[in-house]
């Protein structure tokens, strides 16, 4: 179960468009809810029917909320307070823009991340192209000791696919990095600048076209394994990799759920 | 004042600002999103619904009550201030005399005010029922005779029109927000004019003296 996603706005329309463009991103391995509107067909948000997408984006690791203007934060708030205890403390409202932190909250959320990490990477989801320092991180890998005895393990491949490292292969791309001990780094030149390849952020913000030769270098002790499988992953453009959903399986999933007003992930 | 005495208190609030609520939405069309009447409206209406279970409650109770009613019908920014206000006051209230004597009701207020302004994130001069709630709470907790409060507060939301709004839907307007009078404001003072007026001579008690 990854932390799942919860969206607020004043709009139906625009709570609904945005979590297609969550869905579009992650499929359904993220919980997902949203609500928008004053109940009775106008603008506005509402305690009731945010508590709902609480209920059906429910994660036992988190939910990130994401509001609009101002009153959806504070409907969101009142409606976090009136959850039980136990579950009080695990909904929080990222500072964050809407679609933007939604979406890339959510393509963190599917990596595997943390509430914490989740949040602050919404939170820089209208930041410049520099990744922001990552979050520390109970999902994350512990970094080998300086003194580790294990060996960098360094390779490279081109990108392939039609998009590159675009949204939906970098996902996949990291969710694969993140099922491995060790510590990988990518990059698009060998010197450098090395990337986090277990942050969908960091990853995505290479902006690495096809063509474009990936570099990683791993060190942990799983290192053989984990550049066999990344490596494998970028040539094959990133089309097939057991154990995970394809991209298409991803679009399949859209257009399936959305009509419902809440939604709740199988994921 | 339990019982029907509690009642006939939130229902002059709620009859006031039933009747207010055009003059509300029309404040809240210049600098808001026009919808502040029309939005209170509909919870002084779910509260008055609910007679048949608010109607015999406490004082403390049925504020909660009442707010929560607020939170799950008023909606935007509104819902949850007003709701916050009014359970905030039930809370405080809680266990205590049934009338509050004022410096009771004062303290209560006090931190009722205070988790709207934490709610809010939002102060005195920033254009919004703060301005109305603020002034007001510091007159209850002063000598100042009952008589003068509901005018006091009636001025103090005039005196919004010409502020500049720094926080709320108005803010948005920026400069544009001045020479209107906050909605928000206008919604508090009327509600507090409607309590007060409806005030049996008992809560009245004379003003304590420092």
């Amino acid at each position: 179960m990854t932390v799942g996603i919860v969206i607020v706005s004043h709009s139906p329309k625009v709570a609904e468009g945005t979590a297609d463009m969550v869905r579009q991103m992650v499929g359904t391995m993220v919980p997902l809810g949203w609500c928008g509107g004053d109940g009775q067909g106008g603008l506005g948000s509402d305690v009731g029917a945010i508590l709902k997408a609480i209920e059906a984006a429910w994660s036992d690791d988190g939910v990130a909320v994401l509001v609009d203007l101002g009153g959806a934060a504070m409907q969101a708030e009142m409606a976090i307070e009136l959850l039980h205890e136990g579950r009080r403390a695990r909904v929080q409202i990222c500072e964050a823009p809407l679609v933007e932190g939604a979406v890339i909250g959510a393509t963190e959320a599917s990596s595997g991340s943390d509430l914490a990490a989740v949040r602050a990477v919404a939170a820089s989801a209208l930041g410049a192209a520099t990744p922001p320092a990552r979050p520390a991180s109970a999902a994350d890998a512990t970094p080998p000791a300086p003194d580790s005895p294990e060996p960098i393990r360094r390779g490279q491949a081109e990108l392939v696919n039609a998009v590159g490292l675009h949204a939906r292969p970098a996902v996949r791309f990291t969710q694969t990095a993140k099922s491995f001990q060790s510590r990988i780094e990518v990059a698009l030149a060998a010197t450098g600048p090395w990337a986090d390849a277990k942050s969908p952020v960091q990853v995505m913000r290479l902006r690495a076209g096809q063509g474009r030769v990936l570099h990683l270098q791993v060190k942990g002790p799983d290192a053989d394994a984990a550049l066999d499988a990344l490596l494998q992953l970028i040539r094959q453009g990133f089309v097939d990799s057991p154990g995970l959903q394809s991209s298409r399986d991803v679009e399949n999933s859209l257009g399936v759920e959305n009509s419902r007003g809440v939604e709740k992930s199988i994921g | 004042m339990s019982g029907t005495g509690s009642w006939a208190l939130i229902q002059a609030a709620a009859g006031s600002l039933i009747a207010y609520a055009d003059e509300l939405t029309e404040l809240d069309r210049a600098i808001g999103d026009g919808d502040h009447g029309i939005n209170m409206k509909r919870g002084a209406e779910a509260v008055l619904a609910k007679a048949d279970s608010l109607a015999e409650l406490c004082l403390a109770e049925l504020l909660r009550q009442s707010g929560m009613t607020l939170v799950m019908t008023v909606g935007g920014a509104s819902g949850p201030l007003y709701g916050t206000l009014l359970l905030e006051l039930g809370k405080a209230l809680q266990g205590q005399a049934d009338p509050p004597d004022r410096a009771t009701l004062a303290a209560a207020l006090g931190a009722a005010v205070a988790a709207v302004k934490a709610r809010g994130r939002s102060d005195c001069g920033q254009k919004t029922m703060l301005d109305v709630l603020v002034p007001l709470q510091q007159a209850l907790a002063s000598t100042q005779p009952v008589t003068s409060l509901g005018p006091l507060a009636l001025a103090a939301a005039a005196a919004t029109t010409p502020m500049l709004a720094t926080r709320g839907r108005a803010s948005f307007l920026g400069e544009r927000s001045i020479g209107h009078m906050d909605p928000g404001a206008r919604s508090s003072a009327l509600m507090l004019v409607a309590l007060l007026e409806a005030l049996p001579s008992a809560a009245a008690s004379p003003p304590l003296t420092p």
